[in-house]
């Protein structure tokens, strides 16, 4: 079953046209991987389905609802939830906060009577930060505030979850930790998993099906495999002049 | 239970400094109900401000045109209305006005809204000066306003009111909402939180109190006189009362309104020009070393002791 339809969306910046054209779907349960240079246009198109910007042309649907003039607010509501490249925490709030406001405002906020405290406990523990639960938000470190991210789209309550290179900028041996929370929780709450990252081994590594953005165009879409012997691919990641 | 604890604490607190407030002028004299009056103004109107500014960072530099759109309800329907209509009325304009603005003036942030709602409250009061002047007012003389113990005793109710509705504010969904914003606008959109609503919410919310105030003020001083009334340093005190006393907790605005009533009782007569060099001092040495106010050193020192 289609989860997510992106239909002919495109963006442009004045005269630049950060995405064109694109199209493609991610189903129920799949992990699907977003792959493609700086500037490819993958956080715009993030930023497009979380409502964040409006796209110039075409309509993001979910579950086969229009997505696309819905307020940010109301896309969570709806079950999407994305975390931020570069980490936003809420400033002033422990850790813990963090998780109990997505919780209290997120779109499965009726979705059990436990007490918030213990919600917002179990989510931390999932992604490991559990023994960080009482320190401010400001003061973890990145990889910490990575998963912060994590923790808090989860507390929304989403079917799709959009994660924006939550492993950029960690060290390896955090890598391969992220991956087995990420599959964990995947396995744990259901989720659909539409995910950014520059390395392409570990995308590989997670992802049922990849897509690549190139200039803001979708040049291909397929399996890891499919995606490793494409020429296209090839020709852009390895012998294009443009990194 | 601490919670329930600590909320016993504040709100047996504040009667106890209520009580005393009704009863100053039998136990100490006029002068003390003037004093007393001040107080819960300031209480009141630096509530109010933290209501909405202290939880979301949107600081306001104009707060001052809720007080005086207040103060200008109550004179201009002075003998028209009775004032039990009159000054909430005072209040509902102030609110409504705050409506009005709110959705153009919080499109921006930081510094850009701190000029905006500064811009704002000195438009309001050259406008109003410019009507009051077509009108052939230069002043308005209100004749027959009520006692200063029965104008204490009001303010004191919009005193406790303002406390309360900021206890209440903190400590629910609300505020939490209030709060998410200023740790990240963006942030808090996206775990779902209608981020426009609750900051024209707040902003309205905010308002109310401090046109009551105003209105109540004008009976006060038995006269109306724009300049007097829109001044600016109104604003920039409720803002030195909010960093002083520190603006994320119902306790900061109290303890700041405490600090600078009676330094400027202490010092206003016989040091007036020293008085307003500690003021700056204060002002600098709060925003450098203690960023959350005497309340935020309240904290530290009883962390400090539970230890």
């Amino acid at each position: 079953m289609t989860l997510l339809q992106i239909e002919k969306i495109g963006k442009s910046f004045g005269g630049l046209r950060a995405l064109n054209d694109v199209n493609f779907a991610v189903n129920n349960g799949e992990t699907v991987g977003l792959m493609g240079a700086n500037g490819a246009g993958k956080t715009t198109l993030f930023s497009i389905i979380a409502g964040h910007q409006p796209p110039t042309d075409g309509i993001v649907r979910f579950k086969g609802d229009q997505m696309t003039g819905k307020r940010p607010d109301q896309i969570c509501h709806a079950g999407i939830a994305r975390t931020f490249q570069i980490v936003r925490p809420f400033a002033r709030m422990t850790v813990r906060e963090n998780v109990e406001t997505a919780i209290l405002f997120g779109g499965a906020r009726h979705a059990s009577n436990q007490p918030l405290e213990i919600r917002a406990k179990d989510i931390l523990d999932q992604v490991g930060l559990v023994d960080q639960s009482e320190m401010p938000s400001g003061a973890l470190t990145l990889s910490g505030r990575k998963k912060l991210e994590v923790a808090r789209a989860l507390g929304t309550g989403p079917e799709l979850l959009l994660l924006d290179e939550v492993m950029a900028g960690l060290t390896p041996a955090e890598v391969a930790k992220m991956l087995d929370t990420l599959r964990a929780i995947k396995a744990d709450h259901k989720l659909t998993i539409f995910i950014i990252e520059h390395v392409v081994s570990t995308l590989s590594d997670l992802s049922d099906r990849i897509i690549v953005l190139h200039h803001g165009v979708k040049i291909a879409e397929g399996t890891p495999r499919e995606i490793a012997e494409n020429k296209d691919v090839r020709t852009v990641y390895f012998g294009g002049d443009d990194t | 239970m601490t919670v329930l604890r600590s909320d016993l604490a504040f709100f047996a607190g504040l009667a106890i400094l209520a009580g005393f407030g009704l009863s100053v002028g039998s136990l100490f004299g006029t002068y003390w109900v003037i004093v007393a009056l001040n107080f819960a103004m300031w209480i009141a109107l630096t509530q109010s401000w933290a209501l909405f500014s202290g939880l979301t960072g949107y600081i306001s530099l104009g707060n001052v045109v809720f007080y005086g759109l207040g103060a200008y309800t109550v004179a201009v329907s002075f003998k028209v209305l009775p004032l039990w209509v009159a000054v909430p009325m005072g209040g509902l304009v102030a609110a409504v006005f705050a409506l009005m603005i709110a959705v153009p003036a919080l499109r921006v942030r930081g510094p850009y809204f701190v000029i905006l709602t500064f811009g704002i409250s000195e438009l309001v009061k050259y406008s109003i000066l410019n009507l009051e002047t077509y009108l052939g007012k230069s002043s308005r003389l209100l004749f027959g306003a009520p006692s200063a113990e029965a104008v204490l005793y009001t303010m004191i109710a919009l005193a406790v009111a303002s406390s309360v509705l900021m206890r209440l504010v903190k400590s629910s969904t609300f505020g939490r909402g209030l709060v998410a914003i200023q740790g990240d606008e963006t942030s808090a959109e996206t775990v779902g939180i209608p981020v426009t609503r609750f900051k024209v919410m707040g902003f309205t919310l905010s308002a109310f109190i401090p046109g009551m105030v105003g209105g109540l003020m004008a009976l006060r001083s038995t006269y109306f006189e724009v300049l007097q009334v829109f001044n600016p340093f109104i604003s920039f005190t409720i803002v030195t009362m909010a960093i002083i006393g520190g603006s994320n907790d119902a306790r900061g605005p109290i303890l700041g309104a405490a600090f600078l009533v009676f330094l400027s009782e202490l010092l206003w007569s016989s040091a007036p020009r020293l008085y307003m060099i500690l003021l700056g001092a204060f002002l600098i040495a709060f925003v450098l070393l203690a960023p959350s106010g005497l309340v935020g050193l309240l904290r530290k020192y009883g962390e400090g002791h539970s230890k």
